[in-house]
């Protein structure tokens, strides 16, 4: 008779979900990746390295492209090989064409659902995975028949510093590294930066407090969209 | 038990103040792709939810199967996730009764994972139908629990069973404290009807009440 856990069970459980957070951190708009997209897109968060050809947002890596990818074909579960990593590559990233409406995943990097509105318009999902010295294989699992179009490419990142501005406060993307003062935002309509400060959602201290602000904000919140100066204000965010 | 973060914690304590600031921290590195963050909050509130979990669906690997879907949806559904007093315990208490209700449908999306995933001592085991550990169990009251409505049972759990503030509870729900504590009456009430004809399962669950107000 036991009141936990079968212990391997648990430990095996928690490796399994700490691999899973870390190695599926990075988000950009496309298919919808396991439910619900954010409220507020947070500008940067590893997605902006995509921008090669812009300069990014401070605070993100700045991506060199060491060998591009060709695109390769396949139709439900196989295995790629990608080859050795060339020499100065850091990452590789890797851009999924769905052709067919359904599940996907590349196992240990993804997963995610194609809808058929994505199969139509040939939507892609990209994400990064770090190189690793004898793992140059990916395997793309899919319903038998699916179709789809995979390109990886081996990039060298280098992440950026942060701004400053005249008040001496930082801007940039949030990032795993650190939160700037001014944190970088996009929602579609406004590009800019809300204080990091406005974004953390304020605690309540008690329970009464607590049930006071469910009832007068109904849980949404209002914040400025600044420019890097922290003072000019182009926009507003609203937060579910 | 100490944490990553050296602060002292009790398995379901959700007090309010400074205890759960450092579970604030970890949320919010855990959705910033800390894996290890995550693995904290699993081994915070594992146990809490596996007993739970015990007590709605009575059988070990049935109940393990429950926790990992339940941790499992609070990363996949993250950014729906109603963080209560900087803490997801209540978020996931509730996940927990949800899946429990309906473990075959529950469970479904992570069936492959699931069935990979090692074990000391594999398969359901028939003679462990009820354990003595944990809290009282009896066939009226896993019945009478079993038999409320998926919204009655969602919050005589997080309120009778886990001790949640009526505040918290709306919290988590979507509901307003006044709705909350409505609720919560005719839940309670229907409870009661289904053991007024077992004393000793009511006195069980009136003695587990005895945490909350």
């Amino acid at each position: 008779m036991s009141d936990s856990m079968d212990p391997l069970f648990a430990a095996s459980l928690r490796q399994e979900l700490v691999e899973k957070v870390r190695t599926t951190k990075r988000r950009r708009r496309g298919w919808r990746i396991g439910g619900a997209m954010a409220g507020v897109v947070l500008a940067g968060t590893g997605a902006a390295a995509v921008a090669t050809n812009q300069s990014p947002i401070p605070g993100t890596d700045q991506v060199q492209v060491v060998k591009a990818g060709a695109p390769i074909d396949g139709t439900g579960t196989r295995t790629v090989d990608l080859g050795q990593a060339p020499k100065g590559a850091t990452d590789v990233e890797v851009v999924l064409i769905c052709r067919s409406s359904g599940p996907y995943s590349v196992v240990g990097v993804f997963s995610g659902t194609c809808s058929d509105v994505d199969a139509q318009k040939a939507n892609v999902v990209s994400f990064w995975k770090p190189v690793r010295i004898g793992d140059n294989r990916l395997t793309v699992k899919a319903d038998p028949g699916a179709r789809w179009t995979l390109t990886a490419s081996f990039s060298k990142r280098t992440r950026t510093k942060f701004g400053v501005n005249a008040d001496g406060k930082t801007f940039g993307a949030d990032t795993d590294e650190g939160t700037p003062d001014l944190v970088a935002v996009d929602n579609g309509q406004v590009k800019g930066y809300v204080y990091a400060k406005d974004l953390e959602e304020p605690m309540p201290r008690n329970p009464a407090e607590a049930a006071h602000w469910n009832e007068t904000h109904g849980g949404r919140r209002v914040i400025p969209v600044y420019t890097s100066d922290g003072h000019t204000v182009i926009g507003h965010f609203v937060i579910d | 038990m100490m944490d990553a973060s050296g602060n002292r914690w009790t398995p379901g304590g959700h007090g309010w103040g400074v205890g759960n600031k450092s579970e604030h921290d970890l949320w919010a590195r855990s959705l910033k792709g800390d894996g290890e963050a995550f693995g904290v909050l699993f081994d915070r509130h594992h146990p809490v939810v596996f007993r739970r979990a015990l007590y709605l669906v009575g059988e070990r690997s049935a109940a393990e199967d429950v926790v990992a879907t339940a941790f499992l949806e609070l990363w996949r559904r993250r950014d729906a996730v109603r963080v209560v007093d900087g803490s997801v315990l209540a978020w996931l208490l509730v996940t927990t009764t949800n899946v429990s209700r309906n473990i075959r449908r529950g469970t479904r999306r992570y069936r492959a994972l699931l069935e990979r995933l090692p074990r000391l001592e594999p398969g359901p085991d028939a003679a462990e139908v009820y354990f003595s550990a944990g809290p009282p169990q009896d066939d009226e009251l896993v019945a009478a629990l079993g038999a409320l409505r998926e919204r009655d049972l969602q919050i005589i759990t997080l309120v009778v069973l886990e001790g949640f503030s009526i505040a918290d509870a709306a919290q988590v729900l979507g509901l307003t404290p006044n709705a909350a504590k409505v609720r919560l009456h005719r839940a309670r009430a229907r409870l009661r009807e289904r053991l007024a004809g077992h004393p000793e399962a009511l006195r069980r669950l009136t003695s587990e009440e005895g945490v909350s107000s």
